[in-house]
């Protein structure tokens, strides 16, 4: 009795066995079965089983089928298939996948840094893979001032391991760049936006920036740069423009966890004149801040020129928690912007003339200014080029205001302020893996002689909280009285992981550090800090933002913060950092 | 006085002289007389102690021996014989050595003076005896003599009675030039019984010669008259071990009437178990004519035939050894071969033939022309016994004829062999249901034709293969429902002496139509084809040019051609199949490929509208590293006409756009694309257009990608120049759109990211300047925009 249960449940379970083998198979027209994990598309179900409307290829022989299951599971990593012909079936099993697990190449350079080149490590080795490889590949010579080279990648099926073999070219200086004339526009006044000179190396992150540059002036709807290898000699670079019409007007409307609620229009002519003037006039509506403006971007020079006059005329209302502001301003400033050993450098310095109306808040009620603004942009050419996406380079913003009563002014002040973000690859992975990055943000107004510091207008006060600084405070909510400090001091420390996560998520942790002080060049001695964590995704539509921060405050020794430490999240859509 | 004195002398020296010669006379006759009546005071122990160590020394003989016995019967004055024994015998020259525990030997021999005679041999007894000789080395200078018998020699021989001889050696070794010709134990034993004698001889392993073991058995019958040399008859019966070889076995009888007539069976084997070589002849040589029959058969000797075997072999003629005509025969044989099918084979072993049978028949004529042997085979025929199954039918045959001399190098023999073969298929369709199964079935969509395919050579073969030339030619008439395959191939296999041979082929299609699976356009194409990238082993070389083609061992002249257009039916261009024209020629040792596949008079519906294919031209050209293309699509409406014209080559592929009347490329592409005039299209649009336009102009926008653009609504575009990657939506249905092309690239995003919703509403993301202090803001929007 004993032996003939043990007998039962033996084939009982040989017969689940079987059946939950059975139950994940999938079988394709009565003749092909495969393992249910590989979804075959529906191309390449006709061609194995053919279709009504392809008698042809109905009933394919078994070793034709088996020819096209192993190219279809080679572009799926699968490269030792077996079959097995059984009770008028192939039985199709895939095999180990195997996964990119060495790249190397021939002739070997150390300039590649292959081995940083992490990303197809570990991933299915696929003709697909193979062409991310060689786009890379490609990108990397070009980045090393190789427009044109050739190369050739094999592949070993069982190991995995991946062989480029290339031939550089010639290493190209840009020596010519040639592109069709831009209607009502004096040839070579674009150049402007170039991120290159003439006789520079090759680099494609350079034509890019030059390209981006010139998009994002909108004096153009596109541009591309592009190396013309088979035709012409080294160095010679094409450029094709789709210049569009001159004129655009947009209206739009957006939102986000400060603003909650944006409204923006906007009229521009980006090609004025033969010389590509700029006219904008732009008005923008949201729950803390009204605006309009108009500015003019007058290329004055009768000669293509970077230099230009900065004008503009700005009318705005400011709605805080803590004041509410009026204002106008003008600014008229000559300006100029260049690149220089990879670094994109905008410049101006010029008069402004401005007026101020403090309708709530502890400001003055009115105040005039005429104020000698000068302002300067660096930034880091890889910032730029990753702008969209920030993950290595630099950005410092330097402005400064100076007024005089005895000139105009209501008031003698000196505003400096001091913006910095740095992005740090940590150990140079490509593409990046973690991401440290620091921003700052430093401060501060100088009351000159007979102003004091309750006579500075709230435009040159400073507060922190938000997402642009204190993320674990409300917006500007620090300090806790007044309508602001005279001085600020602001910085953040934040680790990212990047692309190590499906979907793009990167989380981050970051860490916030401020202090206010009440006079110039002086920080109290209170301290706020915030840890926090958060999510970028770098969504189709835009990077999205969350973080959840708590603020704290040490050396409060009057009590003046407490009420103001709590947790805080924010969401945004479009902020890149 | 002096003459006297001389004279006295000269006198005395005559008297010594003749005084001398009667004593040795005298003593010749008294030894001789000793000889005779007494040789033992001759010939015996002691003496032949003193000679062999005073004597026979100064003739570089040694002579040993422990004992020594001589006996001299006789039976009258002249029949007188000798019997010597020895003991531990050792003679030794320079060049031979005998060393015998015992030997013995007998003479008879008659003395009369008129008529001496050996007349006896034997017994000769030689006990575990150890022979060596030395063979003095070649003459270079000599010439060879042709050995001639000697009839008085043979007579003499005749004449000789032969008694017992019985001779073991324990060791024959001989030697030449310090090379060891044959060593090895030996026995011989020959006797006679009643005029049968018997020739018994072993060894065993004989160094210097590929025997390991050896027994052989002869029995001789004399012919009754004891006068008489003839008949003869001889059995006999042997077995050996050859190296490398295996046992060897041979019997047979053989009865000799005369010297001109010899009748014989005789059959043997090489070889045990599964490789072996019998063989069975019997025949006769009578009087200038002769016939054979052989049997043979070797089994295993070629791994792949596990038989052949020559049946019913009948070779018969005449011959005359002096000349000059030497043999003229005809000769006819049936030739069977068994092979091992290949293992790829075993899968449809029904239709491949494991026997075959040759029947070959091969006259030949053998000459004295200018004192060389001078070969006449004309009509030499070999002909295949035709095959025939369910599938197919092959018959074969070859003629040749051969002339030269024998006696030079092959090379001079000429020789013209024509062969003629066939295979046909009635029904293809009975070829594609054998192999369906096996590794070599018919692939789609070929499997689903239906007719006859027919392949035949004929040709010949000159000089031993000197000069071959060979042509070949096949021919189907295929068909299905919707496909056809009807074309001719003709050409010839030519191979020389002095250099590579060649293949001449010319393929014209005559009626082809085929069809290609149904895909549907919204999934990405399978890869049909295993990528070349991917292997089994990395292998580290330079890149390679062009020019650098592997070299075949073989010339190349294939000319292909359509007579008509080839249909191609693609499922996925809506309407007629695409009709293709090929004219390529595929020559060299390079397998260079040039030519042209064309594309013509072809409607489709491309780009939304109606197209005309006014010709789509691929040109090969082996100089060029990837083929030419020259194209022109022709979009005509009633008030315009917009040509795209295609430039380039297959690797980069560039596109330009004409019309009538005259407007901007960019015009053409936003119609074409979009359906309108480029100024009414949105940024997007516009921003499309001229990267497709970039793209094409580039040759970034391959003919695949293409063809997925013209035959969808575009959706968007993207196009990287830098790394030459083109991307685009094309939309498939109301809210469904799909990326055809790479991606950008993963790590790089544009700031600007917009989606487009409708004709101007877009979601955007962009980070802007402050205009004051150039900090950049991220903001999003849904946004309306307009450009005028």
């Amino acid at each position: 009795m004993p032996r003939v249960s043990l007998r039962f449940l033996l084939s009982l379970l040989i017969f689940q066995i079987s059946s939950f083998q059975i139950l994940h198979a999938e079988t394709l027209c009565g003749r092909f079965v495969t393992p249910e994990q590989i979804k075959w598309s529906n191309s390449e179900k006709r061609t194995l089983c053919g279709s009504e409307g392809s008698p042809s290829w109905q009933n394919i022989p078994f070793n034709q089928a088996e020819f096209f299951f192993r190219s279809f599971l080679q572009s799926r990593g699968y490269h030792s298939p077996n079959f097995e012909k059984r009770d008028d079936k192939l039985f199709v099993k895939p095999g180990k996948l195997t996964v990119v697990s060495k790249l190397r190449t021939f002739p070997e350079r150390a300039d590649l840094d292959l081995d940083k080149y992490w990303f197809p490590i570990g991933r299915a080795l696929t003709p697909e893979e193979l062409n991310a490889i060689e786009k890379w590949f490609a990108f990397k010579l070009g980045r090393l001032g190789y427009a044109c080279p050739k190369f050739s990648m094999t592949a070993n099926k069982a190991t995995g391991e991946v062989l480029i073999q290339f031939d550089t070219g010639a290493h190209w200086t840009i020596d010519e760049i040639e592109g069709a004339s831009i209607p009502q526009v004096e040839d070579g006044t674009l150049d402007r936006y170039r991120a290159f000179a003439i006789g520079d190396p090759y680099d494609p992150v350079m034509l890019e920036n030059s390209a981006n540059r010139l998009k994002d002036s909108q004096t153009v709807i596109n541009t591309q740069y592009s190396p013309e290898c088979a035709k012409k000699a080294p160095g010679y670079i094409r450029q094709t423009t789709l210049p569009g019409e001159p004129r655009l007007l947009s209206f739009g409307f957006g939102f986000d966890s400060e603003n909650i609620f944006i409204a923006k229009g906007s009229w521009r002519n980006s090609r004025l004149s033969r010389n590509a003037s700029m006219l904008e006039v732009s008005g923008s509506l949201s729950y803390r801040q009204q605006l309009l403006m108009t500015s003019y971007d007058w290329y004055y020079l009768p000669y293509p020129s970077a230099h230009y006059l900065k004008s503009l005329l700005r009318a705005e209302r400011e709605f805080e928690a803590s004041h509410e502001t009026r204002s106008i301003k003008t600014v008229l400033a000559p300006a100029y912007q260049t690149d220089w050993s990879q670094l994109k450098l905008d410049m101006y310095a010029g008069p402004s003339l401005s007026f101020e109306r403090t309708l709530r808040g502890d400001a003055p009620g009115a105040t005039r200014l005429l104020t000698l603004d000068a302002s300067l942009n660096i930034m880091d050419s890889m910032y730029e080029y990753y702008l969209a996406n920030p993950q290595t380079g630099y950005q410092v913003n330097l402005f400064g205001s100076f007024s005089n009563k005895s000139a105009v002014s209501d008031v003698s002040l000196a505003h400096y302020k001091l913006d910095f973000t740095y992005l740090w690859n940590v150990l140079n992975y490509d593409p990046t893996i973690w991401i440290l990055g620091f921003r700052g943000s430093f401060a501060t107004t100088q009351p000159g002689k007979g102003t004091n510091a309750n006579q500075v207008p709230a435009s040159f006060k400073e507060f922190l909280g938000g997402s642009e600084d204190l993320r674990g405070f409300a917006r500007k909510n620090l300090p806790s009285e007044g309508t602001g400090s005279l001085t600020k001091v602001y910085m953040g420390v934040e680790l990212r992981l990047n692309n190590k996560l499906p979907f793009n998520l990167q989380p981050l942790v970051f860490y916030d550090y401020g202090q206010l002080g009440d006079l110039a060049f002086d920080l109290n001695p209170v301290q706020f800090y915030s840890p926090g964590l958060g999510l970028r995704w770098a969504s189709p539509i835009g990077t999205v933002r969350v973080s959840a921060a708590h603020g704290y405050v040490a050396k409060d020794e009057d009590n003046q913060y407490q009420d103001r430490t709590d947790m805080q999240y924010y969401f945004s859509l479009g902020e890149q950092f | 006085m002096f003459f006297r004195h001389l004279f006295k002398a000269a006198a005395y020296g005559i008297i010594m002289l003749v005084e001398f010669t009667t004593f040795l006379v005298i003593v010749a006759a008294i030894l001789f007389g000793i000889f005779l009546y007494r040789p033992e005071w001759i010939v015996n122990e002691g003496n032949l102690r003193i000679a062999a160590q005073y004597v026979l020394p100064r003739f570089g003989v040694e002579l040993e021996f422990k004992s020594f016995a001589a006996d001299f019967p006789r039976t009258s004055l002249y029949e007188r014989g000798i019997g010597l024994t020895f003991e531990k015998l050792r003679v030794k020259t320079d060049s031979l050595t005998f060393i015998a525990p015992t030997a013995g030997l007998a003479l008879a021999f008659n003395i009369h003076p008129e008529h001496p005679a050996l007349n006896m041999i034997g017994p000769v007894v030689v006990e575990d005896g150890i022979f060596a000789l030395k063979l003095p080395p070649d003459d270079p200078y000599k010439e060879d003599e042709p050995f001639k018998w000697d009839d008085k020699l043979l007579a003499k021989i005749r004449a000789i009675k032969w008694e017992m001889v019985s001779a073991t050696f324990r060791e024959i070794n001989i030697e030449k030039e310090n090379k060891v010709l044959m060593r090895g134990p030996m026995n011989l034993q020959v006797f006679n019984n009643d005029r049968i004698w018997t020739i018994n001889f072993a060894s065993g392993e004989l160094l210097g010669t590929p025997v390991i073991k050896s027994k052989v058995q002869v029995d001789i019958r004399l012919p009754a008259d004891q006068k008489a040399s003839f008949p003869l008859d001889i059995k006999l019966n042997g077995s050996a071990s050859i190296a490398e070889q295996g046992p060897v076995a041979l019997e047979g009888t053989m009865t000799i009437l005369s010297l001109e007539d010899l009748r014989y069976r005789l059959s043997g084997s090489i070889g045990d178990g599964k490789e072996i070589i019998r063989a069975k002849v019997n025949g006769f040589f009578d009087h200038g004519r002769f016939a054979s029959q052989i049997e043979g058969r070797a089994d295993g000797l070629v791994a792949t035939l596990p038989q052949l075997a020559v049946k019913r072999c009948r070779l018969e003629g005449r011959y005359s050894l002096g000349g000059p005509e030497i043999l003229d025969s005809n000769n006819n044989c049936e030739v069977f071969i068994e092979r091992i099918p290949l293992p790829e084979e075993l899968a449809f072993a029904d239709l491949s033939p494991k026997t075959f049978t040759l029947k070959v028949h091969v006259p030949v004529k053998l000459t004295l022309k200018d004192k060389q042997t001078y070969l006449e085979a004309n009509g030499v025929k070999a002909a295949l016994e035709p095959i025939s199954n369910d599938v197919y039918r092959l018959k074969a045959s070859v003629v040749g004829s051969f002339e030269g001399f024998l006696s030079a190098s092959t090379d001079t023999i000429k020789s013209e062999i024509k062969v003629d073969s066939q295979i046909e298929i009635p029904e293809f369709q009975n070829l594609v249901k054998r192999l369906e199964l096996t590794a070599f079935a018919i692939p789609a969509p070929l499997h689903t034709l239906q007719g006859r395919v027919a392949c035949g050579t004929q040709g010949k073969i000159v000089n031993l293969g000197e000069q071959t030339d060979i042509p070949l030619q096949c021919t189907t008439a295929l068909k299905s429902s919707v496909q056809a395959l009807a074309m001719d191939v003709s050409g010839a296999i030519q191979t020389w002496m002095d250099r590579k041979p060649k293949l001449k082929l010319d393929v014209l299609f005559k009626d082809v139509a085929f069809e290609l699976p149904q895909m549907r356009i919204e999934d990405p194409i399978p890869q049909f084809v295993p990528d070349a990238r991917l292997q089994d082993k990395l292998e580290e070389k330079p890149m390679k040019k062009v020019s650098e083609k592997e070299i075949l061992p073989i010339e190349l002249a294939i000319s292909i051609k359509t007579a008509k257009p080839a249909l191609i039916q693609t499922h996925i261009l809506k309407g007629p199949p695409v009709p293709v024209d090929i004219d390529l020629n595929i020559t060299g040792d390079k397998a260079a490929v040039a030519g042209q596949i064309e594309i013509k008079n072809y409607t489709v519906t491309f780009l939304k509208r109606k197209a005309l294919v006014d010709h789509v031209i691929i040109k090969l050209d082996p100089t060029q590293e990837s083929p030419e293309l020259d194209g022109l699509f022709v979009f005509k409406e009633t008030d315009f006409r917009i040509d795209l014209i295609l430039k380039g080559t297959a690797d980069r592929p560039f596109y330009y756009l004409e019309s009538d009347p005259p407007r901007s490329p960019t015009q053409l592409l936003s119609m074409l694309m979009y359906g309108g005039e480029a100024d009414a299209l949105d940024t997007e649009s516009q921003r499309s257009v001229e990267e497709t336009r970039a793209a094409m102009v580039d040759g970034a926008l391959g003919l695949l990608s293409m063809y997925y653009l013209a035959s969808t609504p575009i959706d968007s575009v993207g196009y990287n120049p830098y790394t030459g990657v083109f991307r685009a939506r094309v939309k498939l249905a109301k809210g469904l759109s799909l990326s055809v092309g790479s991606d950008l690239g993963g790590a790089h995003q544009s700031v600007g990211i917009q989606k487009r919703l409708s004709e101007n509403w877009s979601f955007e993301t962009t980070a802007e300047p402050d205009q004051e202090t150039n900090e950049t803001k991220g903001v999003a929007l849904f946004k309306w925009g307009r450009r005028y």
